[in-house]
């Protein structure tokens, strides 16, 4: 056996492997004027230049080529074989610096399925924003609004690449609840949570420090809820709440959340001091889901005549109301302005937002109640604080759950979580805002598989921004919560299941 | 050492897998129910965190072949063969006495013993590694070269040792039988005694076993399984006795036979735990209510020791495929089909949802006001409540109308019954016989509403019964009354000592 006959033999199975590999069937049989059905559908949106990949799929399609270009230039072309779009991480980014304020142009084709001989869509578009996005989001998994669960946790994740961390989950206290992040301007070093168990609380990690509440213990001792971080750092709001849930045998919705009761309270982290003002802790009116001004000088919060519940459901309909705040004494102002009534435009009002820079507020406008998470009318609204106009964010909406959401450090990017998927699980949307209101089309949250969208079996809930990473101390954690069996503790639950 | 294991082998083998297929065959099946494992980097990620996680990954993996009882049996088996071949292996190791062989059974027998009581692997791999460990103790530290002293045992002339064996007198027969057979025989035995009289595990394999002819819609062999005299003492049987009797419309005829004496008996009133959840999701299945079947599938993933069970997501999967909702159904069928023993379970619901694809059900576009277990909805009452409400919604359901008459029935209220049949009987049982218990309580309600006979006829013959019963009651003679009449609603309500 000669040299030549290796080497021959050689570069046919080279050859094969390539052909296997990297290309595609020549041509395509017919080219449509429609517009790739890809998933995530990332058609016409608007990027930010540090996002993840913006990988993608067709259904039931086994080969797939998408060619980025601008100016009718070749960029890149991704030619996939497993029918997912996967874009080499470092290329894309690239790619992606190289054409800041640019549309890039994606012409996808695809063989497979219902097109064998292959089909080219109309090439749609991508628009790369100069508006830099927060590095890292932070959100609770869990299972989708029901009552238990056994694993759940906050997790953050860094936006320009797939990795997902977590940022504290509930083996430190015993398979418990771990909710409602919240951070001081975005601030990785500035947060809390809540850890509902037996030695729950309330905790800070605040100037490298960790500390720990139990907000039901001090003060007027009313247990925080929602929580909203003063901008300017020291005081944080919360809504104290009695919830309930209702399970439904049919109908368009599963489940109704519902409070019963619920108060305003403001709770110094220097003094430990509760504010309850008691214009703001009566049973005839609830308040709810309290927001600062980007100043730091307004309180903004949700506020319903109390009904019967959950029979009166479809009555309750929340204002968003706003009262001045003193931090040099920490007390609430004489007057209350009403920024929506309900009773004029009807609804009921969720999760306002103010934008850092102070132009916007958006808030989560559902039929009635409050709780947007199982509302599938319930969609995004953006009132101009300057003028009190709505301002069209329709790209942002869906037909379905619009719930909560969150805005940029620089006021130039939306988070939301939406159930617009399956109408169950919520996931993490992205939109852009420009300075005039003009919001962009909500993209998911790109993963590196799109199939991840399906496979993973926890909602996710409460998406805030953060400027970096947060880093909590963990064994400090556990010796704060007191699970240092957490993992044996989650055995016991099962073995407590069983028997 | 090798022809003593054999023998070993072939009494521990048979016996241990045989004893499993006839003594636990449900549980077996139920340990794949209750576990879950799937290859999608999320079950990965949430499972795998800490070092001695991986065991409880491994046994999560292995439990996925308990779907076919066979060969969670050789399973079963092939751990407590693992136990004996490296107990037998130590003691070679360590005492290298023939006779003494026996005594690797002890470990076996403990752990036979025991096994009933793991519901996962994991204590099985504890055990195996413990051995294992022992073994390789053994095999470090006892300084004896094993095979060689076989072979020494064998050829007695080799060695100074093996000339002291030698010199022993041959043993007999019995000897032998006994070292070998009978003695590991009676250890195994006692094992299986303690395994067998279990309580706890007889317990549960019963009601695995109602669980899953349930499954199977086995109502007639439940009814054959579940006696009226194990019911007395047995609330689980009690509760699938009373769900067969809905499924086979036996309800408003034999209910009072199995002890039924307040509508709590048709469910479990405190849903945190494993057995009534489920038992509770067979009967909202039963009654058509989906939505609930969903919700308490969610409720029993917490009591998984992984947060998912095999057994909740395939029942998920099937209601909303009975629901018609598309995404959530190909979502739960996507991720089963990440599993390794599920293609022959798959294949007919692809094919079920290829239908539905085809041909879509319309998706519910308005809020129910009926909700299940709602807040405010406590006591006894609560599923005479719910039926009512369901019946809202769904009129013509018999066995929501039998729910509700039968469990007015058993609390005496004759009132509510006769408002009540006398509203949904015309739809749910139009051109039906009237049931045993009905016509009974008519018979009664007609000292209240003497118009009743004219929309509900009874049979003469029964009337000419319940005077019979009457006059025995009259004068006294409780004993006779009831014998006239012992399966009657009258015997229930007059005679029994329950009520």
């Amino acid at each position: 056996m000669n040299v030549n006959y290796m080497r021959r033999v050689f570069v046919m199975i080279a050859s094969a492997f390539l052909l296997a590999c990297g290309s595609h069937p020549e041509g395509v049989k017919q080219t449509v004027d429609s517009m790739p059905p890809i998933f995530p559908d990332y058609v016409g949106v608007t990027v930010p230049v540090n996002i993840a990949p913006l990988n993608f799929m067709i259904e039931g399609v086994e080969h797939l080529e998408a060619v980025f270009m601008r100016d009718g230039k070749e960029l890149l072309s991704i030619n996939s074989r497993k029918g997912v779009v996967d874009i080499p991480m470092a290329k894309w980014h690239d790619m992606l610096e190289a054409n800041v304020g640019a549309a890039l142009s994606v012409k996808v084709r695809a063989w497979g399925g219902d097109n064998p001989e292959g089909v080219e869509y109309a090439p749609f578009e991508i628009f790369v924003s100069p508006d830099k996005i927060d590095e890292w989001v932070s959100y609770r998994l869990i299972e989708p609004g029901y009552e238990g669960w056994l694993q759940m946790g906050i997790y953050q994740r860094e936006l320009s690449s797939f990795n997902e961390e977590v940022l504290v989950d509930n083996s430190v206290n015993n398979m418990g609840c771990v909710n409602c992040h919240s951070f001081c301007a975005h601030s990785p070093e500035t947060v809390m949570f809540h850890s509902r168990s037996d030695n729950g609380g309330t905790v800070f990690w605040q100037n490298g420090q960790l500390s720990k509440t139990n907000l039901a213990t001090v003060g007027p001792k009313k247990q925080g809820t929602y929580p909203r971080w003063n901008p300017k750092g020291r005081y944080v709001a919360y809504s104290s709440n009695l919830t309930f849930q209702s399970f439904y045998a049919e109908g368009s919705r599963e489940n109704e959340t519902y409070d019963t009761a619920s108060d305003l309270i403001i709770f110094d982290t220097e003094t430990g001091k509760v504010l309850a003002d008691e214009r703001f802790n009566e049973l005839s009116r609830w308040e709810t889901y309290p927001e600062w001004s980007p100043d730091g000088e307004y309180i903004y919060f949700c506020s319903a005549d109390s009904v019967k519940m959950p029979t009166d459901r479809r009555n309750l309909h929340y204002d968003l109301l706003r009262v001045k705040f003193d931090r040099n004494t920490m007390t609430l102002g004489e007057e209350v302005d009403t920024v929506y009534n309900t009773r004029l435009s009807g609804g009921s009002i969720g999760y306002p937002r103010i934008s850092p820079d102070g132009q916007y507020l958006m808030y989560a406008k559902l039929a009635y109640g409050t709780f947007p998470v199982w509302h599938e009318e319930s969609d995004m609204e953006m009132m101009r604080l300057s003028d009190g106009e709505l301002v069209d964010v329709s790209p942002i909406n869906s037909n379905d759950s619009e719930s909560y959401h969150s805005w940029s450090s620089t006021s130039r990017w939306k988070v939301v979580a939406s159930r617009r998927l399956d109408s169950r699980y919520a996931r993490v949307y992205i939109a852009h805002v420009a300075e005039d209101g003009t919001c962009g089309r909500a993209f998911l949250l790109p993963q590196r598989n799109p199939m991840h969208n399906t496979w993973r079996l926890k909602s996710y809930n409460i998406p805030e921004f953060m400027t970096g990473k947060v880093s909590l101390p963990k064994e400090r954690l556990i010796e704060l919560l007191d699970a240092g069996t957490g993992r044996d503790s989650q055995d016991s639950k099962a073995a407590r299941s069983v028997n | 050492m090798k022809k003593i294991l054999l023998i070993q082998s072939l009494l521990l083998i048979p016996v241990v897998f045989v004893f499993w297929i006839v003594a636990y065959p449900e549980t077996l099946q139920w340990m794949e129910e209750y576990s879950f494992f799937s290859t999608l980097p999320d079950f990965t990620h949430l499972q795998v965190r800490l070092p001695g996680d991986a065991l409880r990954y491994l046994g999560a993996f292995v439990l996925q072949f308990y779907r076919w009882t066979w060969v969670a049996a050789a399973l079963q088996t092939l751990f407590a063969w693992v136990v004996m071949a490296l107990a037998s292996y130590t003691l070679w190791r360590v005492v290298k006495k023939e006779k003494l062989m026996w005594a690797a059974f002890i470990p076996v027998a403990v752990f036979v013993s025991r096994q009933c009581l793991y519901r996962d692997l994991e204590s099985s791999f504890v055990w195996v590694i413990a051995m294992a460990l022992v073994a390789v103790a053994a095999r470090l530290f006892v300084r004896r070269p094993l095979f060689a002293k076989y072979s020494d045992d064998n050829q007695p002339n080799h060695s100074h040792k093996g000339r002291k064996e030698a010199s022993a007198p041959k043993r007999s027969r019995f000897a032998l039988a006994l070292i070998y057979v009978v003695i590991p025989a009676v250890l195994l035995g006692v094992g299986f005694y303690i395994s067998a009289t279990d309580l706890d595990c007889t317990f549960r394999e019963r009601v695995h076993k109602v669980e899953h002819l349930a499954e199977e819609q086995k109502w007639e062999e439940i009814l054959k399984f579940v006696t009226p005299e194990m019911v007395q003492s047995d609330a689980v049987m009690k509760r699938y006795a009373v769900l067969a009797l809905l499924e086979t419309d036996k309800l408003a005829s034999r209910a009072f036979e199995y002890g039924v004496t307040t509508p709590d008996d048709f469910y479990f009133m405190e849903r945190n735990e494993f057995i009534g959840i489920y038992f509770n999701s067979l009967l909202y299945k039963s009654l058509g209510v989906d939505d609930e079947v969903i919700h308490l599938m969610y409720l029993l993933n917490e009591h998984s020791r992984l947060g998912f069970s095999f057994r909740s997501l395939r029942a998920m999967a099937d209601a909303y495929l009975r629901k018609g909702d598309i995404l959530l159904a190909e979502k739960y069928l996507t991720i089963l089909s990440n599993t390794t023993c599920h293609g022959s379970w798959l294949k007919p619901r692809w094919e079920q949802l290829a239908a539905l694809k085809a041909n879509p059900k319309p998706r519910p576009t308005e809020p129910s006001d009926v909700a299940i277990g709602e807040h405010g909805l406590h006591g006894q009452a609560r599923l005479l409540n719910e039926s009512l409400r369901l019946l809202e919604i769904y009129p013509t359901n018999k066995k929501i109308v039998d729910i509700l008459c039968c469990g007015l029935l058993a609390i005496g209220d004759l009132q509510s019954f006769g408002k009540y049949f006398d509203k949904f009987a015309p739809q749910a049982y139009a051109g039906q016989k009237m049931p045993a218990y009905y016509e009974d309580a008519l018979i009664l309600y007609s000292y209240i509403d003497n118009t009743i006979y004219d929309r509900f006829p009874v049979r003469q013959s029964r009337l000419n019964d319940f005077k019979k019963f009457s006059q025995f009651m009259n004068s006294g003679q409780k004993a006779r009354a009831r014998q006239s009449a012992p399966t009657s609603y009258w015997a229930y309500m007059y005679c029994s000592t329950t009520y």
